[in-house]
């Protein structure tokens, strides 16, 4: 798969940096968390399942502080995450946008749910009438 | 010539694989009595592949690397214990082990088949045999782990280092032992719908064969969360990841079929239920396969990927079940038993439970498919991540585990809550509980629910097992004069509790967590919560095999020691990869869990630290639930004679 070349990029790049340090935190506790926060939902693109915070890339480094750069530039939460889609697209974010396809994704487990119960009602009222 | 050997007993498996199944087919069930020749070879198949495995291993121990995959994973300079595991730490090898696996559970099956129909066994093991069939072809054809290379290297590539690991040398063969422990429940209800007979041993073998894949899935998993939690080097212990989903899959599927064929012993109904989630069961845990192995879906640890081959494994797969849907459509049983369901009758709360295991393990699969769906339809790519299943899952496991209880205690075809007051004051008792944790700092909604359902859990199945005790149905039953443990009773309380001790420690985990980053310098001290830890020295050694750099850290409170922590860093020079080992000090209620990262200067370093709370509830928890289910089979042994008479 073409995600293969990155995992070899990595490998290489590996050493020279690491999951979040301390030098990159803010001095503003709220802000700090705020980041961590957000960190969480982006992915880090050059790896092969991790989000930013645990990710040891230098991609990963360069994103957790562009995030703090806008969020001390006084950016809200949705705006950063909107810019990052914008320039690296959906892939980025671990929980799908609730728009478009991903509704489907987003519905599917309570229709299976509402489906179910009323086919256990209907087993339920037929048990009742053959009483 | 050991490789040939061991490619020799392959072949000759698969010989006699294909005798066997003619053997099956051409059986003609009019001679039921006739012990013929080939009914004992089902255990000479699993001992052909057995040398065939065996001597895979003692290549790898001796480290010939004319063979093409000893010479892709292994390395002379490993020690003994991987080298072992290499044989199953890749795909070709891994692959093996599942034919083998498959066909050890054949023979087992054969061992414990003498009561039951004769019409019934014979079409179960040709069920079971065609699958291994397919599977060895498979293997000879496309992924053969005895092909020679004509220019042997002088060393191997060796083993990725991540997996160089004590847990992750027993945590294969162990999953496997529950993927394919799924096949027997598979084969029986395809080999029941081709014969419809024997309905009243099906349900026991059923009930049987579900159960044991159960034990070893669930420990495969918590062995694989427990290398997670201290391997990848912050502490997760489950991350969503394509391959820990798959393998979720067949463990909630096979839940739902341990409580569905609880109904069918008891009403004969929803046999054709129960048939299904067989069938499907195996079919999960074969697309699991195909996901990990096919390389369709990227993964964190898709260890042992080739995707040149999936195509050929998706039709395997393709075929499998869409032949065994095939079977249950055109052969199910018609027969319209219906239930009596009432509020308070436990065949309704089953029914829901079921349903909320099936609706749990859509939202799974469909997120863990989601990106590939997306890609192929819409051309754009998305990711589904832990974020996602946490929104998503929690309402439906929070509407799991309140049931739990519930259904637990209500009695077969009730008509009202006996024990009305006895739910609702337990009921109130863990609100209260859960309510005055709030004395001492929560974070939120979710912590309280957390904390009320693990009460709520742990407490109803305590006191199923407390009232028990009553003359009635007591733990130790009367069985024609002699006592006898009820171990249904006890395995079902046993894994219900472990449940509750299982969302206890999530809860935990998840809500107190303490972290810490920061610079330390060598001989400075500092502060995580009252915890003083001081950085004593970083110390630099050479093994056999990789480099090592590691810091010493002692964990102090009130000035008195609890632990030193040696968190390091390794340097694998074959593969020239760098992998962080975190240190782990357990106690009771806490684990100090420490990661050496980078180096500032001459004398500072990156270090984490996290304290996570209860989260040995976790580990604990799982053991419990496979436990359950163990001691749950132990009641084979009890009433075999019953049921026979």
């Amino acid at each position: 798969m073409k995600y293969h070349y990155y995992l070899f990029f990595t490998l290489f790049v590996a050493s020279n940096a690491f999951a979040v340090e301390p030098s990159e935190f803010l001095n503003n506790s709220t802000l700090e968390n705020r980041a961590r926060n957000l960190s969480a939902n982006i992915r880090c693109l050059v790896c092969q399942n991790e989000n930013i915070d645990s990710s040891d890339s230098e991609f990963a480094k360069d994103i957790r502080l562009f995030i703090r750069d806008q969020l001390v530039g006084g950016f809200s939460d949705e705006e950063i995450e909107e810019f990052l889609v914008s320039k690296y697209g959906t892939y980025i974010l671990f929980k799908p946008e609730f728009s478009r396809y991903n509704i489907f994704l987003y519905l599917f487990g309570p229709f299976i749910f509402i489906f179910g119960i009323i086919m256990i009602s209907f087993l339920f009222l037929k048990s009742k009438k053959g009483n | 010539m050991v490789i040939e050997l061991g490619h020799f007993f392959l072949i000759a498996a698969f010989c006699l694989n294909l005798g066997l199944i003619a053997n099956c087919v051409v059986h003609r069930p009019s001679l039921v009595g006739f012990t013929n020749f080939f009914d004992r070879l089902e255990s000479l198949l699993f001992i052909l592949l057995a040398i065939s495995f065996l001597f895979l291993i003692v290549s790898f121990i001796t480290s010939d690397f004319s063979v093409k995959l000893i010479a892709n994973n292994s390395h002379s300079l490993k020690p003994l214990l991987y080298k072992v595991a290499g044989a199953w730490g890749n795909h070709e090898g891994s692959m093996l082990l599942w034919v083998l696996i498959m066909s050890l559970y054949l023979f087992l099956f054969q061992l414990s088949s003498n009561n039951y129909s004769k019409k019934l066994v014979n079409n179960v093991v040709l069920v079971q045999l065609s699958i291994i069939a397919l599977f060895l072809c498979y293997l000879l054809v496309l992924s053969n782990p005895f092909e020679r290379l004509d220019f042997p290297p002088l060393d191997g590539q060796d083993l990725n280092p991540i997996l160089q690991d004590v847990l992750l040398v027993a945590h294969p063969p162990v999953l496997y032992l529950g993927y394919l422990g799924l096949s027997i429940p598979f084969s029986l209800a395809l080999g029941y719908l081709l014969t419809n007979d024997d309905k009243i041993n099906i349900v026991r073998l059923l009930r049987f064969w579900s159960l044991v894949p159960f034990v070893f899935l669930t420990l495969g998993i918590l062995l694989g969360s427990i290398w997670a939690y201290y391997e990848l080097g912050w502490g997760g212990w489950w991350f969503w990841d394509p391959v820990e989903n798959v393998s979720l899959l067949p463990w909630l599927l096979n839940l739902s079929l341990i409580h569905s064929v609880l109904i069918l012993e008891r009403r004969s109904s929803l046999l054709n239920w129960s048939i299904l989630l067989s069938i499907m069961g195996f079919s999960f845990s074969m697309i699991g396969t195909f996901i990990v192995r096919s390389g369709l879906i990227t993964s964190v640890h898709a260890f042992a990927n080739d995707p040149s081959r999936g195509l050929f494994i998706l039709l395997i797969i393709f075929l499998a079940i869409s032949s065994s849907l095939l079977i249950f459509v055109t052969k199910r049983s018609n027969s319209k038993n219906l239930m009596k369901l009432n509020i308070a009758s436990k065949e309704l709360w089953i029914l829901f439970q079921n349903l909320t295991l099936l609706v749990i393990a859509s939202i799974v699969f469909l997120g863990t498919i989601w990106p590939f769906i997306v890609e192929v339809v819409f051309s754009e790519q998305v990711s589904v991540g832990e974020p996602f299943y946490e929104v998503s899952l929690t309402p439906f496991i929070i509407i799991f585990a309140f049931m739990l209880p519930i259904a637990s205690k209500v009695g077969w075809g009730g008509k009202k809550f006996s024990d009305s007051t006895k739910i609702l004051s337990l009921f109130f008792i863990c609100l209260a509980l859960s309510t005055s944790g709030f004395t001492w700092g929560f974070l939120g909604l979710l912590t309280f629910i957390g904390l009320f359902l693990s009460l709520w859990v742990c407490l109803g199945s305590t006191i199923e097992l407390y009232s028990s005790f009553q003359p009635y149905s007591s733990i130790f039953k009367r069985n024609r004069g002699s006592l006898t443990i009820n171990f249904r009773l006890m395995g079902r309380t046993c894994a219900h509790f472990g449940f509750g001790l299982l969302i206890f420690g999530v809860t935990a985990v998840t809500s107190w967590e303490t972290e810490d980053i920061r610079h330390v310098k060598v001989g400075d001290s500092f502060f995580v919560k009252s915890y003083q830890i001081v950085f004593k020295g970083i110390d630099y050694s050479v093994e056999k095999n990789f480099k090592r750099v590691s810091g010493s850290f002692e964990v102090m409170r009130n000035n008195k020691s609890i632990g030193i922590l040696f968190p390091e860093k390794r340097l694998y020079p074959s593969r020239n990869e760098v992998t962080t080992e975190a240190s782990i000090k357990p106690t009771v209620f806490n684990d100090f869990y420490m990661v050496l990262g980078n180096k500032l200067d001459e004398n500072a370093w990156v270090v984490r630290t996290y304290i996570k709370p209860f989260i040995s509830f976790i580990w604990l928890g799982v053991i419990m639930i496979s436990l359950g289910a163990g001691l749950s089979l132990l009641s084979f042994t009890t009433n075999r004679n019953r049921s026979r008479a």
